[in-house]
């Protein structure tokens, strides 16, 4: 693989483009999944009500606590149906992030962007079903170990031993989860940078953590971190601003505050795939130069 | 479980020096100093209490090995009633739990309060009952099932006496009993090595004034009924066990492996300790009531969020329902291994609960602590009848512990995670909700189909009854007829006719009737707002009048308030005696009635469905639930892209 030999990447302007594409698409999927909630709402009598459903978030949680007891059959109906289009989303985020991927490197040359997009999507999507079944087992390991630890302590005098023993465990866990998607973060890079199969761009991924595995890991732990950060910001901000109380200012600023967030998230997550890629291509390069330097 | 944001390294900080204060606090050194010697007696409170009825001075001691506590000693009874008598009535609770054919376990469908079922079980007998003034005759020959609900059962026994007691006459019984311990269940039993023993002695049903015994067998539902009187109590336990008990320490002896405590009490009604060689202590004096909180290593946040709810609600109820009388109150929180043995109350202790982080995101253990504290009133104090009329204790103070939430905590008194501030209320609506409300709330434990629809009925509809009366009639006037009421019935074994009298008293006759209709008959309300008309007069001029019905669905009658909102804002409060099936309301003015609503500052707690109390031409949209289930949505996809 060689940039000089492939085709222009898509600049600024497509990166500017598959971040649009990733947003729309989360706003999109997100639309449609609230639906059901926001018919229950309609459907309860309380937007007729002076302050509508402002209601919902005032102290004391007695509409809250009303609309959930009398809409509890039409939201628990909807429980299936979110949690298959959840899974449908999962998966259809292959295409946004193939876009985001593809935007942040070169194409081979004579292929455009469909074609290389009708190999890697599916690679994607595989790559996505794959990291989901071994995140589910080791999710139910780390649960059954925590457990199984959990029960050496339990006739401990302090009652806090177990509990921490179980909750290191499940922190344990959790590591080795972010290590998870950290793996198929970079698999997903090498899919789409280097156009080749699973098989090759896993070792490729392995190779790049073997090399500067120590430097990803800070920048996903940044990315990551930075990301909480701004719900938590987020929070307090939305919170301040008491929707609660009448004005339909709050709501707008709300949902302008929370859009901001999930925008910076996005972009600290496609800055993330940036480094992601450039430490691939760093790997690939000096690939290249070994192996020039072996033939001369 | 808790989530791993709960485990911060400074929350554990917190709880770790908290426990360090805890050990190195002069109240613990106190506590080790005294050890081995007579504990510091403060003696009774200058209150007045009871002429004793049922007395009891008992000696147990405890074999650990076998889970068995052996006693004796005897009881002094007096006819207090106006009739004579000629039969005794034992409750001999434990043997609720000898077997799976107990009424108390016969049900596969029935679980009791702690929703547990025992694995190993206990049963109490009794091996030596002689009355010294019957010349030292033996009982225990006549002794005889004789239960209302059910002829085998074992926890209800008479006696026939050979000769009718005299009203005023009185009656020694030398006893002497074993009571091996079930596995803990219902507040009683072992769990490990710790004991929390209630129940657990040959205890004298209570004649009532006319002369009839109120006796019954032990139901899963249901607690418990009895005279006041006198207790000394010796308790014999392994000496590294701390021990924890009704009334307060006269005397305490370590020696040949064991402590031996006594612990007296006056003016109470029953008799309950636990022991565990687990527990921290902490003392603190409240006024002039001694304070003893036991609990759990890992618990020092619970324990000092205990003290400070007690340190506000002991003042608080006394000024509301009178002094409390007596010199000590003890409070255990059991360990999570034994937490069956929460949240009861006996006569000077209650039990509290929780895991050891409950303090940290939930009010949990203060709202435990405010209900059973509560219950030293509306259960200690009144002595109400507790399997007949379950309501006056549990459904009053279920209402007592809610106003001293709201005044402790405010809006938002049942939680404390940001952005969801959920209030006592709204919780007990929602638990309220739960069960159909045709059932009258005034029946016996027994008569209710399961403890779901007795906590629905009993604890909830009852606490949210008065909350509306309070809201409707005056919350001083229903605090000023409670007031009376536990001040005139004190130490009175009150039923619902007493309380109802004084509520006349003091509210006057038609509060009264929709309380008798909502505990007796089981009247409900509900109000809606429909049709909302809005036509331009006929006079021509630019006026327009307003028309909507305001419904009352079911029996019980409170007058409303209803409030017409015009497009520009103007608010026009109307109000409804509530009388009526139905009452028209109009406007005319400017400007048309765009929404109108019925009961808007919701005194009306008991309102069947508060979502059809609005109805508005011009319905809001629903902004901020898209707003935000958007946004959640949106970050659940971010965390599902693998």
């Amino acid at each position: 693989m060689s940039a000089s030999r492939h085709a222009p990447g898509h600049g600024g302007e497509g990166l500017t483009l598959a971040i649009v594409l990733s947003y729309a698409f989360r706003l999109a999927w997100a639309w449609l999944l609230s639906l059901p909630i926001v018919n229950a709402v309609s459907a309860s009598g309380l937007l007729d009500f002076p302050n509508g459903d402002s209601e919902l978030f005032a102290s004391g949680g007695l509409y809250l606590l009303e609309t959930l007891q009398r809409q509890q059959s039409a939201l628990a109906a909807a429980v299936f149906p979110t949690a298959l289009l959840l899974l449908l989303a999962s998966f259809a985020s292959s295409v946004p992030q193939f876009y985001v991927l593809s935007a942040l490197g070169s194409r081979p040359p004579g292929e455009d962007l469909s074609s290389q997009g009708a190999r890697a999507i599916p690679r994607l999507a595989l790559l996505g079903a794959a990291t989901w079944v071994v995140r589910a087992i080791l999710a139910l390991s780390t649960l059954s170990l925590a457990l199984t630890v959990r029960s050496y302590f339990t006739s401990a005098l302090d009652e806090r031993l177990p509990d921490l023993v179980f909750v290191g465990v499940v922190l344990g866990g959790g590591a080795l989860q972010l290590g998870l998607s950290l793996l198929h973060d970079l698999i997903g890079t090498a899919l789409v940078a280097a156009h080749v199969g699973l098989g090759r761009a896993s070792g490729l991924a392995l190779r790049t953590l073997q090399r500067c595995g120590l430097s990803l890991l800070g920048r996903y732990a940044i990315a990551g971190l930075a990301s909480l950060t701004l719900l938590a910001a987020c929070a307090v901000a939305v919170s301040a601003l008491d929707v609660a109380r009448t004005g339909t200012w709050r709501t707008w600023l709300s949902f302008g505050a929370h859009q901001l967030a999930v925008v910076a998230s996005l972009l600290l997550r496609v800055w993330w795939l940036a480094r992601a890629r450039r430490a691939l291509s760093a790997l690939t390069q000096s690939a290249r130069e070994a192996h020039a330097e072996a033939f001369l | 479980m808790p989530s791993p944001r709960h485990w911060s390294g400074a929350a554990l900080a917190v709880l770790a020096l908290s426990l360090s204060a805890v050990l190195a606090s002069p109240a613990l050194q106190l506590s080790s100093q005294q050890s081995g010697s007579a504990g510091a007696s403060t003696g009774p409170r200058e209150t007045s209490l009871p002429p004793p009825v049922a007395s009891y001075t008992l000696r147990a001691r405890l074999d650990p090995d076998t889970h068995t506590v052996h006693g004796d000693g005897t009881i002094n009874w007096v006819n207090t009633s106006l009739a004579s008598t000629d039969e005794l009535y034992f409750h001999l609770y434990l043997n609720a739990f000898a077997s799976a054919e107990t009424v108390f376990n016969r049900s596969p469908f029935t679980r009791a309060r702690s929703g547990r079922r025992s694995k190993q079980w206990g049963h109490i007998s009794l091996q030596r009952l002689r009355a010294r003034e019957l010349g030292d005759l033996d009982l225990l020959l006549s002794l005889e099932a004789h239960s209302p609900d059910d002829p085998e059962d074992a926890t209800d026994r008479r006696v026939k006496l050979p000769r009718a007691l005299l009203p005023g006459e009185s009656l020694t019984l030398d006893i002497s009993w074993e009571s091996v311990l079930p596995e803990i269940l219902e507040r009683t039993g072992f769990s490990r090595d710790f004991y929390f023993v209630g129940q657990w002695f040959p205890k004298l049903a209570r004649l009532e004034r006319d002369g009839s015994w109120a006796h019954f067998t032990f139901h899963p539902h249901a607690e418990f009924y009895s005279d006041f009187g006198s207790y000394t109590v010796t308790l014999d336990v392994p000496e590294a066990m701390v021990v924890g008990a009704t009334g307060h320490r006269s005397s305490e002896v370590v020696a040949h492996g064991r402590r031996v405590v006594e612990q007296r009490a006056d003016g109470v009604h029953d008799f309950a300790w636990t022991a565990w060689s687990g527990f921290r202590e902490q003392h603190e004096r409240m006024g002039d009531i001694d304070v003893h909180l036991l609990y759990p290593t890992g618990h020092a946040r619970n324990a000092e969020r205990t003290l400070e709810t007690l340190r506000f609600a002991l003042p608080h109820f006394e000024g509301r329902y009178g002094k409390y009388p007596y010199p000590d109150l003890t409070v255990v929180h059991p360990p999570a291994h034994a937490a069956a043995a929460g949240g009861m109350e006996y006569p000077t202790l209650i039990t509290t609960g929780g895991p050891w982080h409950a303090s940290l995101w939930s009010r949990a253990v203060e709202l435990v602590t405010l209900h059973e504290l509560g219950h030293q009133w509306f259960y200690g104090l009144i002595a109400s009848n507790e399997h007949a009329w379950p309501f006056l204790d549990e459904g009053l103070n279920s209402y007592a512990e809610s106003v001293a939430a709201e005044a402790l905590f405010g809006s938002g008194s049942a939680s404390k995670l940001p952005g969801l501030q959920l209030s006592v209320e709204p919780l007990r609506r929602a638990g309220m909700l739960l069960a159909p409300h045709d059932g009258p709330i005034a029946q016996p434990a027994s008569g209710f189909v399961d403890f779901n629809e007795l906590g629905s009925l009993v604890y909830s509809r009852t606490a949210l009854l008065f909350r509306t009366i309070a809201n409707v009639y005056g919350a001083a006037e229903l605090e000023t007829a409670l007031r009376r009421y536990a001040e005139r019935y004190r130490f009175g074994h009150p039923g619902p006719e007493e309380l109802l009298r004084v509520l006349t008293e003091t509210l006057g006759p038609a509060p009264v009737a929709n309380i008798r209709g909502a505990l007796f008959e089981g009247q409900s309300v509900n109000y809606s707002v429909r049709d909302l008309r809005s036509v331009a007069s006929s006079t021509g001029a630019a006026r327009y009048e307003s028309r909507v019905a305001v419904y009352r669905q079911g029996e019980l009658r409170f007058p409303v308030e209803v409030v017409l909102l015009t497009a520009s804002g103007e608010r026009i409060s109307k109000h409804w005696d509530g009388e009526g099936r139905v009452e028209l309301v109009t406007h005319e003015g400017p400007e048309p009635v765009v929404t109108a609503l019925v009961d808007p500052s919701n005194a009306i707690w008991l309102d069947e469905d508060l979502l059809d109390n609005a109805t508005s031409r011009d319905p809001r949209s629903p902004s901020n639930t898209s707003e935000r289930s958007l946004f959640g949505f949106q970050w659940l996809l971010g965390l599902l892209e693998p």
